[in-house]
């Protein structure tokens, strides 16, 4: 669909990357982007600048671009958020730009919007529309997998309740001269508060990736040469993927997410727990360097979800001290290795693997999943995109406005209802008026 | 070209009435053809026009000038204004009608305010049509909208009456209600026919058919009638009207403070079912038409039988039965509640256990009828069929049920006819934000009903505004636009709506413990009469005028909510497609969307939005697509 409204969506490739871009575009782009930045106001066309956006309590740095319509790809105002390559920040700038009165894209609205707006020509619009169905198939895919899913498990006896207490209030409505006993005001409210309550759960309870304290937290430790950081960059796919060196030190702990097949975890490559090679620890000003790093680190080490003991192959000196035990040890350079006998004996904890050849990696990844999110069959862990935390969002903002709308009148509750049915339904599939009315002749016996 | 009649229509029920009114008030030369002229108007089923959404769709018929307003103020023997403990928005007027008064009505309404139009007695056999028809072959795919409207299309060119007669005409309105290869069915009885004592229409479906129509069957019922002088009305409750009857045509809402209908109001009676009919239903379920397998027409979830209430709700102790009187001046009594095809020896036994019917004799047995409908996938919402140019169908044969549902698509059908008649743009589609009629007639095109289609409120996602007090205030301009609504009408509308922004200009104005009295109405926290009572200059604005803006004010801000998501909606319901787009070539349309587009040919991208099954972004491509054609055309006819 076209124009009128503002919307936004994360417009990098998906998964970790240098740098990630929230894409906003259409009459409200500027002042909502300016709700985060306030500079992004005065602004010029074609202009970029470097600022820090206030976002829920934290200080983010970003570059910010502004496009000014018509002279933009979408014709239209645009502003981009050119953030650190982290999935977690740009879900929650697009979370906040969602709360401010933006709307998600659909598949193909940005370039959808560039040719009404005569920005792009009759040639690119053919591929515009393959790429348009391409995508709402894919959708329509996902949809169909989400029903399947445990969001559908846990969210449509929610739904369910929403429809019949709205069918409820439309059966004292629609069928006024029939003997029904429909839902008094109190009853009405209960269940409002139930829903309600119910929803809040649900977000509560689930593991939104946008969470850090949900997202498992991986510390690999090893010393300097083990390979840490060659193993981190092949697990997260991307040489470019890692390094976000963490607030105000030098180089004491580096991470990176690791996309795995139940979900994401961070890798923290830990520093600091190694002695030097003569296992003397250094002196003076260095020394108090040394222990501030070793604090961090095994602060590091204590919270982490999982530690991983990182050893080259050929390693035959005793494990380092990281005050617990691992719950995985890697051999790595696992293609230096010469004859098997050079091989440690290896116990069941232990993976050996070599970056370079790809070997072992596939295992180390099964592995970190199985740690991480446990094994399969156990119950999967409930996770909401920005997208399904919006439409949550907006039912639980309507189902407040329905708890006052009830003492005002039946017809006023009624379209609070509607309203939060229908952003479940955006979710899960609509329950049409007709599929409503379907309840209500079910279970009661109305009509002359 | 000359013809004996620009517009026919073919039935006289409440559809073909409404649309003969429509069309001939539009200058239109009509001929009504009708199997019996005396029946033109008549209830076949309950004595009763209105209720809750269908009241609203009165009042916005008769805000648009119709008839069904002005019949039913004048034939109402008992006035109720529903949901009066709900708010404003959901009220509905709801009448009871002397049903003989009120056919004869509509025939006078018709003869003396309807010059241009012949009420002719007969029976259509045939449609005589012009040009290729999807009964003959693959529709045509032209590259010009003009061209496939004004003749590439088939089109209709005369209809043949059973005696051989054949009269031309350039459009015509098909409103045969139930008569469609009507069956009825009481008990193991069937009797081909429409209406008891009135034949079936049987050449006209055989007619759609080959003119390649797709046709569905529906099934409605009725309940049976008493003799009034056989009831013991001490051991049923009455049920008054309202002290202060409102009447549905804003003419005479508009003509008096207070008004008062020309006829004896009378009551009505609720009595019950019990146990013992129930056992009753119960053993003689197997010679229940629905239940034996007789008929396997769909029927309707929200107008049981008796029979169906009694299998589905099998814990519920009793039924209510509302008696209602049929007439002034006869002693027909309709049992609203048990509407049911029972054989009679049943039917006699359920009544005589009701309390108070002990004695009761049925002048006329309950009976379920079936009949045809067309799929209304094939007409378009001007009511215009998809395939033949001028061929309109309106009422019972689109898969509805009810006199006013049939009304509002009568008065739609009639309008567009005549536009079609007079070379005019065939474009009179009400939106969904703007009537119920405009919800009715977008429900039936993009969601084909499995079982007659019945208005409720829930059905309008702006019920809010679509409300019974605001009916003209949305629709008299553009029925006086239309040019059905006369002078008249249009000076006594003029009147009110000064009226309403004087009275509001002055509550702005005017303080009250330092709030304006608008301001007081807005919050709800004083309501009209007090507003009154406590500043005496307001005394100076009607009753009726206040009311309005009491109301008005109450929703204000809903409706306001309401109206931004209409407007994220407009650009897309204007967005029109034309009527010859071939989805086989639309490039990167999804299959399932493309079948969907085939099927339903959407008429603007706002209706294709709502066809299940269709997603934004198969919105999009087919937007892009259209707008790739338009630039390729205006590049094609150079500067």
């Amino acid at each position: 669909m076209t124009g009128g409204d503002t919307i936004c969506a994360i417009s990098s490739a998906a998964g970790p990357a240098g740098r990630t871009i929230v894409r906003v575009s259409g009459p409200e782009a500027v002042a909502l982007a300016a709700a985060t930045a306030e500079p992004v106001r005065e602004m010029a066309g074609g202009e970029a600048r470097r600022l820090t956006l206030h976002l829920a309590g934290m200080l983010v740095p970003a570059w910010v671009y502004v496009f000014r319509g018509p002279r933009s790809y979408t014709g239209e105002d645009i502003v981009e958020l050119h953030l650190p390559g982290n999935a977690i920040l740009a879900r929650m700038v697009l979370d906040d730009l969602i709360r401010r009165g933006a709307r998600p894209a659909e598949a193909g609205e940005f370039t959808a919007r560039a040719y009404f707006n005569r920005r792009m020509d009759l040639t690119e619009a053919e591929g515009v529309a393959a790429a348009v169905s391409a995508g709402s198939e894919r959708e329509l895919m996902a949809a169909r997998q989400l029903l399947a899913g445990e969001l559908a498990r846990r969210l449509s006896p929610m739904m369910d309740q929403l429809a019949d207490t709205l069918a409820l209030v439309e059966v004292g409505i629609d069928f006024t001269d029939e003997d029904v006993t429909f839902l008094s005001t109190d009853e009405l409210l209960a269940r409002i508060v139930a829903i309600h309550a119910d929803l809040r759960r649900l977000v509560r309870d689930s593991a939104r990736f946008e969470r850090l304290s949900h997202e498992p937290r991986v510390v690999l430790v090893g010393r300097p040469n083990a390979g840490k950081s060659t193993l981190m960059n092949a697990l997260s796919r991307s040489a470019r993927a890692i390094v976000s060196p963490q607030a105000g030190t030098t180089r004491d702990v580096l991470s990176a997410e690791v996309e795995l097949a139940s979900g994401l975890v961070t890798l923290l490559d830990v520093a600091g727990l190694e002695t030097d090679e003569n296992g003397q620890t250094p002196e003076g000003v260095l020394a108090e360097v040394h222990q501030q790093m070793q604090r961090r680190a095994r602060e590091a080490v204590a919270q982490a979800d999982l530690v991983v003991l990182v050893r080259e192959i050929s390693d035959r000196s005793p494990p380092i001290d990281i005050g617990r035990s691992a719950d995985l040890s890697v051999w790595t350079k696992l293609d230096l290795a010469g004859a098997a006998g050079d091989l440690p004996a290896m116990r069941g904890d232990a993976v050996a693997v070599s970056a370079v050849t790809g070997a072992g990696m596939e295992e180390l990844r099964r592995r970190l999943d199985e740690l991480a999110f446990g094994k399969g069959g156990q119950e999967a862990t409930l996770a909401l995109n920005t997208r399904h935390l919006a439409e949550i969002d907006a039912a639980l903002a309507a189902l407040d406005r329905a708890t006052k709308a009830a003492d005002e009148g039946a017809e006023l509750a009624a379209l609070e209802l509607r309203e939060a049915l229908d952003a479940l339904g955006r979710i899960l599939g609509a329950v049409t008026p007709d599929e409503l009315l379907g309840r209500i002749f079910s279970r009661f016996c109305i009509g002359k | 070209m000359a013809c004996d009649y620009d517009i026919i229509v073919i039935g006289g029920g409440h559809a073909g009435a409404e649309a003969a009114w429509a069309a001939a008030h539009l200058g239109a030369r009509v001929a009504m053809v009708t199997l019996d002229p005396a029946r033109i108007g008549q209830m076949s089923c309950n004595p009763a026009i209105g209720g809750l959404a269908k009241g609203q769709m009165v009042r916005e018929i008769d805000a648009l000038g119709g008839l069904m307003g002005l019949a039913i103020d004048n034939t109402g023997i008992q006035f109720r204004m529903l949901n009066r403990s709900k708010g404003p928005a959901v009220w509905g007027p709801r009448a009871q009608a002397d049903k003989y008064r009120y056919a004869r009505e509509v025939q006078r309404l018709l003869r003396e305010h309807c010059p241009t139009l012949d009420i002719l007695p007969g029976e259509v056999a045939d449609l005589e049509v012009e040009g290729q028809t999807p009964g003959t072959g693959a529709p045509p795919v032209h590259a010009e909208e003009d061209a496939y409207e004004r003749g590439a299309r088939a089109t209709v060119r005369a209809v043949r009456l059973a005696d051989g007669t054949r009269l031309t005409c350039r459009a015509a309105i098909i409103t045969t209600g139930t008569f469609l290869r009507g069956l009825m069915h009481t008990g193991e009885a069937k009797t081909e026919g429409g209406r008891i004592g009135e034949a079936a229409a049987k050449g006209l479906s055989a007619c759609l058919e080959r003119l390649g129509f797709e046709l569905g069957r529906l099934k409605t019922g009725t309940p049976p009638r008493l003799d009034r002088n056989t009831i013991d009305f001490s051991r049923v409750e009455p049920q008054p009207g309202d002290d202060d009857p409102h009447p549905f045509s804003y003419l005479n809402e508009y003509a008096a403070a207070r008004w008062s209908p020309p006829l004896t109001q009378v009551n009505c009676w609720i009595g019950a079912t019990n146990q013992a009919i129930h056992d009753i239903i119960r053993a003689n379920l197997h010679r229940a038409p629905m239940y034996s397998g007789q008929i396997n027409a769909t029927g309707t979830r929200y107008c049981p039988s008796i029979e169906d209430k009694i299998v589905r709700f099998a814990d519920k102790p009793s039924h209510h039965i509302f008696l209602e009187p049929e007439s002034l001046d006869t002693d027909e009594i309709y049992c609203n509640g048990i509407s049911t095809s029972l054989p009679k020896d049943v039917q006699d036994q359920i009544v005589r256990l009701v309390p108070g019917l002990e004695n009761a004799t049925i002048l006329r047995y309950g009976y379920a009828v079936e009949y045809d409908m067309v799929w209304p996938t094939q007409i378009r919402a001007t009511l215009e069929t998809k395939a033949i140019a001028g061929l309109f169908l309106a009422g019972q044969i689109n898969g509805t049920s009810g006199y006013e549902e049939a009304a509002a698509q009568g008065l739609v059908a009639g309008v567009n006819a005549a536009r079609y008649a007079a070379d005019k743009p065939v474009d009179f589609i009400l939106r969904r934000d703007q009537a119920y009629i405009g919800v009715l007639i977008d429900d039936l095109v993009t969601k084909p009903p499995n079982e007659p289609y019945r208005m409720f409120t829930s059905r309008a996602e702006h019920r809010l505004h679509l409300r019974n007090d605001n009916a003209d205030e949305r629709l008299t301009p553009l029925g006086r636009e239309l040019g059905l609504v006369d002078d008249a009408r249009w000076a006594q509308f003029s009147a009110m709506r000064d009226a309403v922004q004087s009275a509001e200009t002055l509550l702005r104005t005017h303080r009250l413990n330092g709030t304006s009295a608008f301001e007081h109405l807005r919050r709800g926290d004083t309501s009209w009469e007090d507003l009154v009572r406590q500043s005496p200059q307001l005394e100076a604005i009607p009753l009726r005028v206040g009311r309005r803006i009491e109301i008005r004010t109450k929703y204000e801000g809903y409706i306001a909510r309401q109206d931004r998501q209409i407007e994220r909606f407009a650009q897309l319901e204007q967005r029109r497609i034309p009527q010859w787009i071939d989805y086989r070539v639309v490039p990167g349309l999804r299959n399932e969307a493309r079948s969907k587009l085939m099927t339903f040919t959407p008429a603007s991208l706002g209706q294709a939005l709502r066809i299940s099954g269709i997603t934004p972004a198969d919105v999009t491509v087919l937007a892009i697509h259209l707008d790739r054609l338009s630039r390729q055309r205006e590049g094609a006819k150079g500067p």
